[in-house]
């Protein structure tokens, strides 16, 4: 009988230890590859709320699986635990657009694209990344972003109609670089 | 703690381990399974609605974390990975293919290769085409190519290194009834080109004069 009864104590154990791991390693993986992949792209910015203008994506620039060939891109990792952050953007004409948001653990949890916008293309159009509940001044003509995460990554992203047009690929690299951060 | 209980721990983590793998492996296949949730499939081509989305399940965050990472929700762009050609065998980076179609129920729309997930190294620098910059023929259609061989027209190339071939399809500001225009008039077939043919310029696109090199 003691024999059965510590079976039965080591199997519950095994079967609790197995639950608690297979939860920890699930919640820990996309935020430790997130984490990793954001304090990279921290690095190149030079901290926290910063602008770095990444431009397409190459074999050589990008080791992200499935990473995307057709799209400028610039990053920001951004921290909007204290203060909200305020970008400015100049939006393209004429091709798709987009502002992302990722929480910690890799979710989208905001996504804006240029047909979304009450602004038309071609305008500066000002964002305010804030936490949701945070009291926020809003001025005219900004955008209101409430984030369920005080920390992750922005992502804008410009489609290039066709990568090797020099000519348009200059002109739209041009337009995202004019993206900064108005103030914090 | 004596002998015996720390052998027993030991066994109790090791058997956790090995149940904690074998539960994720099935989750995966899961995963990919045409009939799980939110699965769009189409011929050789998968999508899930809800990756990148708040929707997702702790196991699919993991998956999407480590193979697509930063995905945006289905609202913004749904993301069709094709791992084997329309006979159902495992694409190769050694392999020739085409994919002949129309445009999609989309605002724009991008076709890439990858090798193991990554996108290949080449010397014409092309790892994609898209809505806006693959040639096409008078009704709209249009032949992509992926070969490791030079074609002429739509072609991506693959490489000289083997490797598994990953394809994927974005389409960016799906139409609101992309899932029921798919099921009517399915994603394109991805075609291996027999090795006989493989070298010969026996695409009818051609290349535009000043567009794509």
């Amino acid at each position: 009988m003691p024999d059965a009864i510590n079976s039965m104590v080591w199997i519950l154990t095994t079967l609790a230890i197995a639950v608690i791991f297979d939860r920890a390693v699930l919640w820990f993986i996309p935020r430790i590859v997130s984490a990793r992949a954001i304090a990279a792209i921290r690095r190149r910015a030079g901290g926290v709320n910063r602008l770095v203008f990444h431009g397409l994506n190459t074999p050589m620039n990008c080791r992200t699986p499935l990473s995307t060939a057709d799209a400028l891109m610039t990053l920001c990792p951004y921290d909007v635990s204290v203060t909200p952050l305020r970008l400015g953007v100049t939006i393209p004409d004429d091709t798709y657009w987009s502002i992302c948001c990722y929480g910690s653990n890799a979710d989208n949890i905001f996504a804006m694209n240029d047909r979304q916008l009450p602004q038309r293309t071609g305008s500066n159009v000002f964002f305010a990344l804030h936490t949701e509940g945070f009291p926020v001044e809003k001025s005219d003509n900004e955008i209101s972003i409430p984030l369920k995460s005080a920390c992750g990554i922005l992502l804008i992203r410009t489609g290039v109609p066709d990568p090797h047009d020099q000519q348009t690929l200059a002109k739209l690299e041009s337009n995202q670089r004019l993206a900064c951060v108005a103030s914090q | 703690m004596n002998m015996s209980s720390l052998q027993s721990l030991i066994y109790s983590l090791l058997t956790a381990s090995v149940l904690v793998f074998v539960l994720n492996v099935y989750r995966t296949l899961r995963l990919i399974s045409p009939s799980a949730k939110g699965v769009i499939r189409s011929g050789s081509w998968t999508a899930r609605t809800t990756d990148g989305s708040e929707r997702m399940t702790m196991h699919q965050r993991a998956v999407v974390a480590c193979t697509g990472l930063w995905a945006m929700n289905s609202n913004e762009a749904v993301y069709f990975t094709a791992l084997h050609d329309s006979n159902g065998k495992r694409l190769s980076c050694k392999e020739t293919y085409h994919i002949k179609g129309m445009d999609f129920p989309a605002r724009w729309w991008s076709i890439t290769a990858y090798r193991n997930y990554q996108l290949i190294p080449n010397a014409e620098e092309r790892y994609s085409f898209s809505a806006t910059n693959i040639v096409r023929e008078a009704d709209g259609s249009w032949c992509l190519t992926l070969s490791p061989q030079h074609w002429s027209g739509n072609w991506i190339p693959l490489g000289n290194a083997p490797g598994q071939l990953v394809i994927s399809l974005r389409l960016y500001n799906p139409a609101a009834n992309a899932v029921e225009e798919i099921a009517n008039r399915p994603l394109p077939e991805i075609v291996i080109v027999p090795s006989e043919q493989t070298g010969v310029l026996n695409v009818s696109t051609e290349l535009p004069t000043g567009g794509i090199r």
